[in-house]
């Protein structure tokens, strides 16, 4: 779920953010099937050499050449094999390409492996972004970069568009029905304007002459689909992060296609789709089985596959030169004059080819010694071969060091697997599969088991195997060692579809006399003229399940599980879960379950064996005690215990006459063990009252039951244990509790005005001096301002006051922050000031004469409104002030503010008699207004202390100023800082007592920082 | 081109009541006041096909058809009329005139087809893949009043799902695979081993059969005889050639009796007719029947063809009262070059002879037969109205076809009705969506919605 959230934010994310993403694969390097065994039992399928280079390296070769810069190795069976060899190979010191393995033992599925690689995911999130899936046994030279582009957009323009397919045109035989790859035969339907994929069916031979069937839903949501036939599916994908959230909630996937697209395809609740991408010119094929190792080989040789070939360098392998007839032969080859070498044929280095040999259409390894007079046609040899004089190989394929004996036959289709001898004149039979391990036993021949023998317990057994193989004999000849795996049955009809042979002529032939035989038969099976056709629709339509027949089965399933849990001492908790998930797959009620349960404990009871009726009550009674838990679960409610009953008299009267009696008794005890409560019982004897006599019976004998209920009424047990209710985001419904419900764990988690600060009393006092400084401070400028209109102040000592209080704030600043002020910023500082200053002189006249038209009463009032204006907008925390070289703009109510002070200050200044004081007083209101609270601020940062010292004093020198002036503003003056300094605080502090405020886990996250920070 | 043409006219169809009655046979129905084999008989003549057989059910029928046709057309065509019994179906018909088919090709139209389809485009098509059947296929018809109209938009009725499932092959021109009416219902099967003959298969549901179809002689009277079971054409033959295009039996007989013939000589011609077929065809590669056959050496193929009309084209077949409004509605609207009348500058045709009382309005997309009189404020939308009608006066008429001689009532108000011949409305009755049987008084002041009014 969270990589799906990831995704869905990077899609909004911009196509650059996009673009720089690194390409990454993942590489599957383990097919998990058994196709190549008894090869893979001993070395992994992607280091099998396909024209004596390993798979895996004409994928990575591949995938280098695409543009892709990582590639996950996911290794799962044989890995420290593969793991060894990507460390000594030189992918991994390659520029362009970070090869990296992922190891798994656990994984039995492709499912399994990208479950594993998404949970690996979750930790390291190697995987950022669309990725490309693909298998170790790939050989393509198809571009990706495009591809990839292309699935990139689409997943722009639809968060949907999970993944693209590869796919390309292959028309499979019309005879076998199987691609030249050897696979089955596909059909797929797309979209043909979005090629989007709406059917993924890949069938057995088998059933192929059946019809292919599309659901009635996608036709009436397309008006056209293309259904192809002649696709061949590349297991090539462009997947998006989701693929592996995908897999990971549905943790029954396990095969790609199989599970994985049809998933995709059917769901239609989380409506992903998947594209499909079909390759024109490129080279695209897997290796899946012998027939397609033998079809690719086939293909690399005659360059299709080009770069990828036998005489050109990639990924490490040694190019051969290659020569007319499409031969490629190593340098030091030794051949014989007299041998003949044919067409489309590769030998590897330091192989010596004998007298009179005959190699046709086959790839030879390197280190390999044929004797004279061989023939080998078709055929596959490995390295380290030595093939003795006068044999015949016809399409086999010959691992490495296997020895074959002079004069021995190796008819089509045979393979050998790693150093198996054969014996002289010796002739392997047909399609027969050689190894010098023993075939595993039937039970673990599963499709899965590739992984569980490690290479090292391989080794190990391979040695004992063949010491022991010596003093048996063999199957293959007196000299030879191996065993021959029989097929098994079943499958032995498949054998010549996959190997490595061609199709025998005759084998054809009885193909299409076969599908002659079927058409005929089909014949006979007309397909209803107009007039049947509603019949038969009719007729489909009443097959489809019958609910009672569906009870049935239910109620079997239920009892075997039961029966198993009593057998094996299953857990309470266990049965449950079982029959849970039985119920949700039969859409059961949890009444149903209940019957059926009781059912079964009942029948488990009648049928332990026993004497005599009372011996019947015991059992019956001892399965109820122990299993009460069991039923206890289906039967909370009322109408459940009611089913219980009548279920109970249902078996009394039909299956198990013997209870009959006992119903009264069991009832009691059903009772007694708090399964049935009053009610139920009460309720059910109300339901029976009406009913005919005969069913009265069992009415009747337990007519004394409620009485003696009546006692028993009192004690109560405690009702039975149900699962620990969680609080969980999502994860579906909690078995025994509604959607809705919460327990009281999760009110628990209220809390009541979290976010309020508990705020001190005397600090809010303290904090609020520096409101009550500023106060003063405007009062003392208007003091000024006052004493100079009334000419009790003249120029001369207004500017000595200007200098005096210039060079103090210069003092304060240098004392209090002397690491900022270098001497180049105070001889800034100097220059500024001297600039201010001379345009403050120049300008004096101007301000003299600005309101000269304007009577003095308005001026007052704006000056007053001014002032006011700038109190309250001043910025009283001091924070905005900075010191110089701070980057910080000052926010527009504090600039609103210190213009209200200067527009303020200018009125004043221009009802001044002369230029001098116009100046004069400017000047100091400008000193004051900008500098104050930068000196102020100063001094609170150097030391509390001082700033509170320095307040009071202001305040005491305001206070007896004002006091001078007149008594009544002192008064109200008084009254103010009084507020400001101690009403205010209080205030805030009692206020906070009536916030209310829930906080709780419902909240939604807030950020509670500054992002810019 | 040796071709025979045979039109499907049936009888009294079940579907049409009451619209249909004794008097009034399906082919003789009026659309735009000319019955609707008129236009198959058009059509067939544009493309100079005169040698028609016209098949009717039932012999009373087949008399008024044939009554018409030799009132209407005789000088122009040579037609013969064929009567069959009754609810034989389309295959059961064909197989009761076996006799009279002599051509090679056999083509059958039904006769309820308003088309503008060129029908010898499909037997060109048929001749020229020398196939088994080729059936022609048009875009689906949109049912319902047209939007263009606007006013009548509300009374839009989408038709029940009913389309056709048709596979093609890559290039569109054979037939895979069909599905029609109560198939569709279920999920689609397809048989996989045309698909993989074919390779590629698209499977389109916005298509649908329109009922021409150009038949092989010896092929048709080959299934007909094997399968007696099968009544329609459309559900049981086109089907069941399709499926068995890859290993026909319907050839067997007639190579046979060619062998014997001509001998030697046979399979020389047979390959010229097969290289003279893929040129015609303008294919380079052989089609994929050839592929099969040369891959198969014992199996015998036929082509099943198809011939897709333009979506211009306009295509309706008249088999149910909906499709007799809208063909009505259209062949007078948007389709009008179908009705072979001009139309005047309000694009209605009112007859120099009716009579219109004052403050009376026609509108657009309308006819008036001759001698009809309509009283005075009345209102006629989007309709036809036959020959010699009595229309009171403020009456309002939308939507709907008033066949000849009808009389309608003072204050009546007519929507998206049938009032057939003869039959008469007294005063002030409003129908809405119903049927008026030919003949049948509705009583004064009554009010309607959905009825079909008929005498039992």
């Amino acid at each position: 779920m969270g990589a799906q959230k990831k995704g869905g934010a990077r899609v909004s994310d911009d196509s650059e953010e996009q673009s720089r993403q690194r390409l990454q694969a993942i590489l599957l390097a383990d097919s998990f099937t058994t196709k190549f065994r008894p090869v893979t039992l001993e070395r992994p399928k992607v280091l099998l050499p396909l024209v004596n280079v390993p798979m895996i390296d004409y994928t990575l070769a591949w995938l280098e050449s695409a543009g892709i810069e990582e590639v996950f190795v996911f290794c799962c069976a044989h890995s420290t094999q593969i793991i060894d060899y990507l460390e000594t190979s030189e992918w991994r010191t390659h520029p362009n390409l970070v090869v990296r393995t992922i190891e798994s033992h656990k994984s039995i599925s492709a499912g399994d492996a990208l479950r594993y690689i998404y949970e690996q995911q979750t930790e390291t999130s190697q995987i950022q972004g669309d990725f490309v899936l693909v298998s170790g046994d790939t050989v393509s030279n198809m571009p990706l970069a495009d591809l990839v582009q292309e699935h990139r957009e689409r997943k722009k323009k639809d968060e949907k568009a999970i993944m693209t397919m590869v796919i390309k045109k292959s028309k499979p035989s019309l005879i076998t029905h199987q691609s030249r790859l050897g696979t089955d035969q596909l059909f797929i339907a797309v979209d043909p304007l979005t090629k989007q994929l709406l059917h993924y069916e890949e069938d057995k031979v088998d059933h192929a002459r059946g019809s292919v069937c599309l659901d009635k839903s996608l036709m009436e949501s397309n008006p056209s689909v293309l259904l192809y036939n002649d696709m061949q599916d590349c297991y090539i994908d462009i997947c998006s992060p989701e693929v592996l959230s995908l897999f990971e909630d549905n943790f029954d996937y396990q095969h790609l296609r199989r599970h994985f697209v049809k998933g995709v395809l059917v769901d239609d609740i989380m409506g992903y789709k998947i594209f499909t991408h079909e390759i024109g010119s490129s080279y695209a094929a897997r290796v899946d089985n012998f027939r397609s190792y033998d079809t690719v080989s086939k293909d690399i040789i005659q360059r299709w596959t080009y770069p990828y070939v036998p005489d050109i360098n990639f990924g490490g392998n040694r190019p051969v030169k290659l020569g007319r007839e499409g031969i490629y032969r190593a340098c030091d080859v030794v051949q014989s004059r007299s041998a003949d070498v044919g067409a489309s044929t590769v030998v590897g280095y330091g192989t010596k080819i004998g007298n009179g040999d005959r190699i046709l259409n086959s790839v030879i390894g390197s280190g390999c010694s044929i004797g004279s007079n061989v023939v080998i046609e078709g055929s596959y040899i490995w390295n380290n071969v030595t093939i003795e004089d006068g044999c015949e190989i016809r399409n086999a394929i010959v691992c490495d060091g296997v020895r074959i004996r002079a004069g021995a036959v190796l008819e089509p289709g045979v393979v050998l697997s790693f150093k198996v001898v054969v014996g002289r004149d010796f002739v392997v039979p047909a399609y027969s599969k050689v190894s010098l391990l023993q075939q595993p036993m039937k039970e673990d021949s599963d499709e899965e088991l590739e992984y569980a023998d490690s290479s090292s317990g391989a080794a190990d057994r391979l040695s004992g195997l063949s010491l022991e193989m010596e003093s048996k004999g063999s199957e293959l000849g007196p000299d030879g060692a191996g065993y021959i795996w029989e097929v098994c049955e079943g499958a032995h009809d498949e054998e010549w579809k996959h190997s490595v042979a061609p199709i025998p002529e005759d084998k054809l032939a009885e193909i299409t006399q076969a599908m002659d035989d079927y058409d005929d038969m089909e014949d006979e099976s007309v397909v209803p003229t107009s007039g049947e056709l509603k019949s038969d629709a009719d007729s489909i339509n009443t097959d489809v399940n019958d609910p009672g027949d569906d009870y049935g089965y239910f109620e079997k399933e239920v009892e075997g599980t039961f029966l198993r849990a009593v057998e094996e001492g299953i857990k309470v908790e266990l049965g449950v879960l079982e029959i849970n998930s039985l119920r949700l797959s039969y859409n059961m009620e949890s009444a149903d379950c209940a019957g059926a349960i009781f059912y079964s404990m009942m029948k488990l009871a009648v049928d332990t064996p026993h004497s005599s009726g009372s011996e019947l009550y015991k059992n019956a009674a001892s399965i109820i005690a122990k299993w009460k838990g069991l039923l206890g679960f289906y039967v909370k409610q009322t109408d459940e215990q009611i089913e219980v009953i009548m279920k109970f008299e249902e078996m009394c009267q039909e299956t198990a006459k013997e209870l009959g009696p006992l119903f009264a008794q069991i009832l009691h005890v059903l009772y007694e063990k708090d399964v049935v409560q009053e009610d139920a019982i009460m309720r059910w004897a109300e339901e029976k009252a009406g009913a005919d006599e005969a069913d009265k019976v069992y009415l009747q004998q337990c007519e004394t039951i409620p009485q003696m209920d009546n006692n028993l009424a009192g004690d109560s047990p405690p009702p039975p244990p149900r699962p620990k209710w969680r609080k969980v985001a999502y994860g579906g419904m909690q078995i025994g509790y509604d959607d809705n419900y919460t327990d009281e764990t999760f009110l628990e988690e209220m809390v009541m005005n979290a976010n309020v600060v508990r705020r001190d009393l005397l600090k809010v006092m303290k904090d609020s001096v520096s409101i009550s400084q500023y106060l003063c401070i405007v009062a003392l400028v208007v003091l000024v301002w006052f004493h100079t209109l009334q000419s009790s102040l003249d120029e001369t000592s207004l500017l000595l006051l200007d200098l005096s209080l210039l060079a103090l704030g210069f003092l304060v600043l240098l004392l209090t922050e002397e690491k900022m002020l270098s001497l180049r910023l105070l001889l800034r500082y100097v220059i500024n000031i001297t600039f201010f200053t001379t345009g403050l002189y120049v300008l004096a006249p101007v301000y003299q004469t600005l309101t000269r038209s304007i009577s003095s009463d308005s001026i007052w009032a704006v000056t007053v409104s001014l002032l006011l204006l700038h109190l309250f907008l001043h910025d009283y925390s001091g924070s905005t002030i900075r010191a110089p070289g701070a980057v910080k703009s000052p926010s527009l109510t504090s600039c609103i503010s210190v213009n209200a002070s200067v527009v303020a200050s200018v009125f004043v200044a221009s009802r001044l008699p002369s230029r001098g004081h116009v100046f004069a007083v400017m000047l100091f209101s400008l000193q004051v207004f900008l500098f104050a609270p930068l000196v102020a601020y100063c001094i609170k940062k150097f030391s509390f202390g001082l700033h509170l010292g320095f307040s009071f004093a202001l305040m005491g020198l305001t206070m007896y100023s004002v006091y001078a002036l007149h008594r009544l503003f002192f008064v109200l003056f008084l009254v103010l800082v009084v507020v400001v300094n101690v009403v205010c605080p209080y205030w805030l502090i009692r206020i906070q007592e009536y916030k209310f405020e829930i906080n709780g886990p419902w909240d939604e996250a807030k950020l509670c920082f500054d992002i810019t920070d | 081109m040796d071709l025979q043409v045979v039109i499907l006219a049936g009888g009294f169809s079940s579907n049409l009541v009451p619209l249909v009655s004794k008097e009034v046979p399906k082919a003789l129905l009026p659309v735009a006041n000319r019955p609707v084999l008129s236009y198959v008989l058009d059509l067939l003549e544009s493309s100079n096909l005169k040698d028609l057989i016209v098949v009717v059910e039932g012999e009373d029928a087949a008399l008024k058809v044939g009554g018409w046709i030799s009132s209407a057309c005789v000088d122009r065509l040579h037609v013969e009329v064929a009567a069959v019994a009754e609810n034989v179906g389309t295959a059961g018909a064909l197989k009761a005139i076996a006799h009279h088919l002599t051509a090679k090709d056999i083509l059958i139209v039904s006769g309820d087809i308003v088309s503008d389809i060129c029908p010898g485009a499909v037997a060109a098509t048929h001749t020229r893949h020398d196939a088994a059947v080729t059936a022609m296929l048009c875009a689906e018809p949109v049912t319902g009043p047209a939007e263009s109209g606007g006013a009548g938009g509300k009374d839009k009725i989408k038709k029940p799902a009913c389309y056709d499932i048709i596979g093609l092959d890559s290039s569109r021109q054979f037939l895979l695979y069909i599905a029609t009416g109560v198939e569709v219902k279920r999920d689609t099967r397809l048989k996989k081993s045309i698909l993989c003959a074919a390779g590629k298969m698209e499977i389109r549901s916005d298509l649908v059969d329109s009922h021409i179809y150009a038949f092989k002689r010896s092929v048709l009277q080959e299934v007909l005889e094997q399968k007696p079971t099968f009544r329609c054409l459309k559900q049981d033959v086109l089907p069941y050639l399709v499926r068995t295009q890859l290993r026909s039996d319907v050839f067997s007989d007639e190579k046979a009796v060619e062998e014997n013939g001509s001998g030697h000589g046979k399979n020389n011609m047979q390959n010229n007719d097969g290289v003279s077929s893929q040129i015609l065809s303008n294919a380079f590669l052989p089609s994929f029947h050839k592929v099969y056959e040369s891959g198969l050496d014992i199996r015998k193929t036929h082509k099943c063809c198809v011939y897709i009309a333009d979506e211009s084209k306009y295509c309706v077949r008249l088999n149910s009262i909906q499709a007799f409004m809208d063909v009505n509605r259209d062949v007078i609207g948007d389709a009008n070059h179908l009705s072979g009348y001009s139309f005047s500058a309000h694009h209605n045709i009112v007859h120099p002879s009716a009579e219109l009382g004052s403050k009376t309005t026609v509108g657009p997309h309308c006819m008036l037969g001759e001698g009809s009189q309509v009283g005075d404020k009345c209102n006629v939308k989007r309709s036809v109205i036959g020959r010699h009608c009595r229309i009171g006066s403020n009456v309002k008429v939308v939507n709907s076809v008033v066949m000849d001689h009808a009389t309608i009532g003072d204050g009546c108000s007519i929507q998206g009705s049938v009032i057939c011949s003869n039959a008469q409305l007294q005063e002030r009755v409003a129908l809405r969506d119903c049927q008026v049987e030919a003949g049948y008084v509705v009583f004064a002041g009554g009010e309607h919605k959905g009825e079909t009014f008929a005498r039992k």
